[in-house]
C-alpha cells in the first residue's frame, strides 16, 4: 500500500465533474494485430484497445472456459472503425456478443456469429441466431400453417454514439421472400429494453415476421430500429491518492466520494455515490445501467481494470456505495491495481433511427 | 370414455389450540366460485387521447371502466425518458377494450384475478388471455380437442431448449373446474406417416399457469404435449391418442382466524402453521405464519406450496368490514421452521370487493397503508376430483 501511495503522489491528481454534451464524432478507429493467439490471451488484447473488458459469459462456464483454452485468433486491423474490428474478433473468436448484466465487459457466448453486416462506420450488426417456430393450427376449419421468424442480432456501437438502449424488436419495413407475409404475430415493446453504459455498447434486437409457408431464404429485408443515444452526461472521477486517502468530487445533481482511510476502511476498492441525479437510475431497466458500464475502473496503466466490476452494496442516507469486485472470484489486491473510478450517467438522450438492411440469408 | 374417480384427499383442519380466534367449516366450491364473477362493462369504451404517456392513458382507461388495471413495474414508467403515444378506443367489451388499450400502448395485459388486470412490456402486444383463449367457443361439458402442432428450427447460437421442438397443443373445455395443482398429459400413442412411434419427450406443461397451486377456469385451459421429433421430420402424425388429467376441487376447508393479536396453530392444505401475532412494522401490518421445526419436504416449499397464503385462496378484512388485499412481505428459512409475512394493503386492485366496483387509480403505489386486518380466511381444498379427459385424432399436419 505504501508502495502505491508513494508511486500515486508523483502523478497529477485530476479529479473531473463536468457536463458534456455530445458532439457527432467519426467512428473510433483501432489497430490490432493477433496471430493465432489463444482467446484468452486475445480477449486482453483487444479489451486493451477498446478500452471495455471481454470476458466469457459464466450462463456457459464448462464451454467458455473450453472455448478461451481452445480457440485461437487471427485478426489483423489497421486503423479500422472500432465496431467491425469487434464483430470481426466475434467471428474469429466463434462466440456471440451476449448481453448479460453481469459485469461491466462484454460477455461472450460460444457460438459463431451467422453474419457480419457492417450497417455504417459507425454500427456493425451480427446476425447471431435465426429461430422458426413451425406452427399448425388443427382448431375449426381447414388446417393451414403458420411459421413464426426470429433473427437475432447483436449490434456494436461505436464509442461516438453513446448508446444507451434499444427496443427489443426492430420495425420490419421491406421483406423479400419467396412466400406471402402474414399478419405478425408478434408484438414488440417501444420501452427501452436494455441498458448499456459501456465506452461502446453492444446491444441486442430481434427482427420477426410470419409466414404460411415456410422459406429457406430471404433476399431482402429492411428493418428500422429505434435506439436510444445519450446527448449530455455528467461525468465524475477520482483518481490516484483520493481513492486511498479519501476524496470527493462533483456537485448537487452527482457525487463521488471515498471517506478518509480509517481502521475499518477498505479503501481502494469501494467509493460512495450521491445526489439528485441518482433518483433517475434506481428502476428498471436503468438500474441496470450500474452493471453495464456507468462505472468506469481503470488501472495504473490508463486502460479498464480486467475482471472487476462494482456492485452497488447498500444505500447509507441519500448514498450509495459500491463496492469493487474481481468478478472471477479471485483474490486479488484491487487497492493496488485500480488507479481512478469514473462514474458517467446520462441526462439526456434522443431516439436514432437505425436502418437495417439483410440480403440473401438462409433460414433453417 | 370419461373416467371420473372421486378421490377425498383429508385436508381436514387439526384442532385449534385457540379455538375462539378460528372458526372452520366446509364449503362446496361452486358458492366461492360465486364470490367473484368475471368484470364486465356497464357501458361501451369510447377514448381518444393525443400524445399521451401510458401512465395518463391507464388513468383514463381506469377512470371510464373503472377496473383495476395496474403496471408490473410503475417506477419504471417514471424512469428515464418520458415516451408518449396517441391512443383509440372504441370497444363494447371489456376484452375488446383491453386488447385495443394493449396495441395502443405497445403493452401486453394480462389477468390477475377476476376484476384486476396487470400491464407487462414483456407480454404480447394486446390482451394476452383473449390470445390464449383458443377454445373459447367449446361448448357442451368437459373435452379435450387439439389445437395446434409447433416445431421449432434453429441456426447459432440461443438459449432455447432443442427439446421443445415439438409440441401438441391441446384445449380443454372444463368450464365449472376449479382446477388445484397442475394438469397433466399423458400420451397413450402417436404414430407418424412412416409408421414410426413418437414418444412423449418431457413432462406436459400449461401455457399460461402461474404458480398458483388454485385456480378457476372460466372457459378453457390450454396444455401441451411434448413429442421426440425423429429424423427427419415426420410430415404427418397418422394417429394419436392421449388424456388430460385435471384434479377438480369439490368443496374447500374454510378456515377464519379472527383476533390476530394472538397466536394461533392450524393445519392448512396438509401444512400445519403457527399464526400471528400480527404487529406493525413501519407502515404496514405485518402477519407472521410459521411452519414447525422439520424436513423442509414435510413444512412444504415456502414460495410454492404456501402460495395460497396470499393468492386468491385468502381473504383478509379491515377493521370497516373493508376487504384487504395479502401480498407476501417476505419469508425466512432456518433450521427452527419456514417464517412468510403476509402485509396487507387496501387499494383494491389484487381483489376487489364483488359487490363493489373497483374504483382506484391504477398508477397508486402499492404500498402498505396501515389498516388493520382484523379477520383473514383461506379456503383450501377439501374434496378433491380427479378427471381424465380423452383425445384422439388422425392425420395431423406437422409444420
Amino acid at each position: 500500500m505504501i508502495s502505491r501511495i508513494l508511486s500515486v503522489a508523483l502523478l497529477t491528481i485530476v479529479s473531473i465533474a463536468s457536463a458534456q454534451t455530445t458532439q457527432p464524432a467519426g467512428p473510433t478507429r483501432i489497430s490490432i494485430d493477433l496471430n493465432d493467439v489463444p482467446l484468452a490471451e486475445a480477449m486482453k488484447k483487444i479489451s486493451a484497445e477498446t478500452g471495455v473488458a471481454f470476458q466469457m459469459s459464466s450462463s456457459s462456464p464448462r464451454s467458455g472456459a473450453q472455448a478461451a483454452k481452445d480457440i485461437r485468433v487471427t485478426l489483423k486491423a489497421d486503423n479500422q472503425p472500432l465496431s467491425r474490428v469487434v464483430a470481426d474478433f466475434l467471428v474469429q473468436a466463434k462466440c456471440s456478443a451476449a448481453l448479460y448484466r453481469e459485469y461491466g465487459g462484454l460477455a461472450l457466448s460460444p457460438g459463431a456469429p451467422l453474419s457480419v453486416i457492417p450497417l455504417n462506420d459507425n454500427i456493425t450488426l451480427l446476425v447471431q441466431s435465426v429461430v422458426v417456430e413451425g406452427y399448425a393450427n388443427l382448431g375449426r376449419g381447414e388446417p393451414t400453417k403458420q411459421y413464426n421468424y426470429t433473427i437475432q442480432c447483436a449490434a456494436i456501437f461505436d464509442p461516438s454514439m453513446r448508446a444507451l438502449g434499444a427496443s427489443q424488436s426492430a420495425n420490419i419495413t421491406e421483406l423479400n421472400i419467396a412466400a406471402p407475409r402474414s399478419r405478425n404475430q408478434y408484438g414488440s415493446s417501444s420501452q427501452i429494453d436494455q441498458v448499456d453504459g459501456r465506452r461502446f455498447a453492444v446491444l441486442l434486437t430481434s427482427l420477426r415476421f410470419g409466414t404460411a409457408e415456410r422459406v429457406t431464404n430471404i433476399e431482402k429485408l429492411v428493418a428500422s430500429w429505434r435506439v436510444l443515444c445519450a446527448t449530455e452526461d455528467v461525468k465524475v472521477a477520482l483518481e490516484a491518492a483520493d481513492l486511498i486517502n479519501g476524496g470527493e468530487n462533483g456537485d448537487e445533481r452527482l457525487t463521488i466520494s471515498v471517506p478518509p482511510a480509517g481502521n475499518d476502511q477498505r479503501n481502494g476498492v469501494q467509493f460512495s455515490l450521491r445526489g439528485s441525479l441518482l433518483e433517475r437510475f434506481k428502476n428498471s431497466p436503468w438500474e441496470s445501467i450500474w452493471g453495464t458500464g456507468a462505472v468506469r475502473i481503470d488501472g495504473i496503466d490508463g486502460g479498464p481494470l480486467e475482471g472487476v466490476n462494482a456492485n452497488p452494496q447498500g444505500i447509507r442516507g441519500k448514498d450509495i456505495t459500491f463496492r469493487i469486485f474481481d468478478n472471477r472470484g479471485g483474490q486479488r489486491n484491487l487497492a493496488e491495481e485500480i488507479d481512478r473510478i469514473q462514474v458517467v450517467l446520462p441526462t439526456k438522450a434522443r431516439y436514432i433511427e437505425v436502418p437495417i438492411v439483410l440480403t440473401d440469408l438462409k433460414m433453417p | 370414455m370419461k373416467l371420473r374417480m372421486i378421490v377425498l384427499c383429508m385436508f381436514s383442519l387439526l384442532p385449534a389450540l385457540a379455538l375462539a380466534e378460528v372458526k372452520t367449516e366446509i364449503v362446496p366450491a361452486a358458492q366461492i366460485e360465486r364470490q367473484g364473477e368475471a368484470a364486465q362493462l356497464a357501458k361501451p369504451v369510447k377514448l381518444s387521447l393525443t400524445d399521451t404517456s401510458p401512465t395518463d392513458a391507464v388513468a383514463a382507461f381506469v377512470k371510464e371502466t373503472g377496473i383495476a388495471l395496474t403496471f408490473d413495474n410503475a417506477e419504471r414508467q417514471a424512469s428515464g425518458p418520458v415516451i408518449t403515444y396517441d391512443v383509440a378506443i372504441d370497444a363494447a367489451t371489456l376484452d375488446d377494450a383491453l386488447d385495443q388499450l394493449g396495441q395502443s400502448l405497445r403493452l401486453g395485459i394480462y389477468r390477475q384475478s377476476e376484476k384486476a388486470f396487470r400491464i407487462s412490456p414483456s407480454y404480447d402486444v394486446g390482451f394476452n388471455e383473449r390470445r390464449n383463449n383458443f377454445g373459447q367457443d367449446m361448448e357442451g361439458g368437459t373435452k379435450a380437442r387439439i389445437t395446434g402442432i409447433r416445431t421449432m428450427r434453429i441456426a447459432g447460437q440461443t438459449t432455447y431448449s432443442p427439446g421443445q421442438e415439438f409440441t401438441v397443443s391441446i384445449v380443454v373445455a372444463a368450464r365449472d373446474v376449479m382446477l388445484t395443482g397442475q394438469p397433466e398429459v399423458k400420451l397413450i400413442e402417436a404414430i407418424d406417416e412412416q409408421g414410426r412411434k413418437l414418444e412423449q419427450a418431457k413432462p406436459s406443461s400449461t401455457m399460461f399457469f402461474g404458480g398458483s397451486n388454485l385456480q378457476r377456469l372460466r372457459s378453457t385451459l390450454s396444455v401441451s404435449l411434448q413429442l421426440s421429433r425423429p429424423e427427419p421430420d415426420p410430415a404427418q402424425i397418422k394417429s394419436l391418442k392421449g388424456e388430460v388429467v385435471l384434479k377438480n376441487v369439490k368443496s374447500f376447508s374454510k378456515t377464519t382466524v379472527t383476533e390476530l393479536d394472538k397466536q394461533v396453530e392450524i393445519t392448512l392444505d396438509g401444512v400445519k402453521l403457527t399464526v400471528g401475532p400480527l404487529a406493525k412494522s413501519g407502515d404496514a401490518w405485518r402477519l407472521p405464519v410459521k411452519t414447525p421445526p422439520g424436513k423442509p419436504e414435510a413444512r412444504g416449499n415456502m414460495y410454492q406450496r404456501l402460495n395460497f397464503l396470499f393468492n386468491e385462496s385468502a381473504q383478509a378484512t379491515g377493521e370497516a368490514g373493508e376487504p384487504l388485499r395479502i401480498n407476501s412481505g417476505g419469508s425466512r428459512t432456518s433450521p427452527e421452521g419456514d417464517e412468510m409475512f403476509l402485509q396487507f394493503f387496501s387499494d383494491g386492485s389484487n381483489r376487489p370487493a364483488s359487490t363493489q366496483p373497483a374504483t382506484q387509480p391504477a398508477t397508486r403505489p402499492a404500498r402498505p397503508d396501515g389498516i388493520k386486518p382484523v379477520k383473514v380466511t383461506w379456503s383450501v381444498p377439501n374434496e378433491v376430483e380427479v378427471i381424465s379427459i380423452p383425445f384422439e385424432a388422425a392425420n395431423l399436419i406437422v409444420p
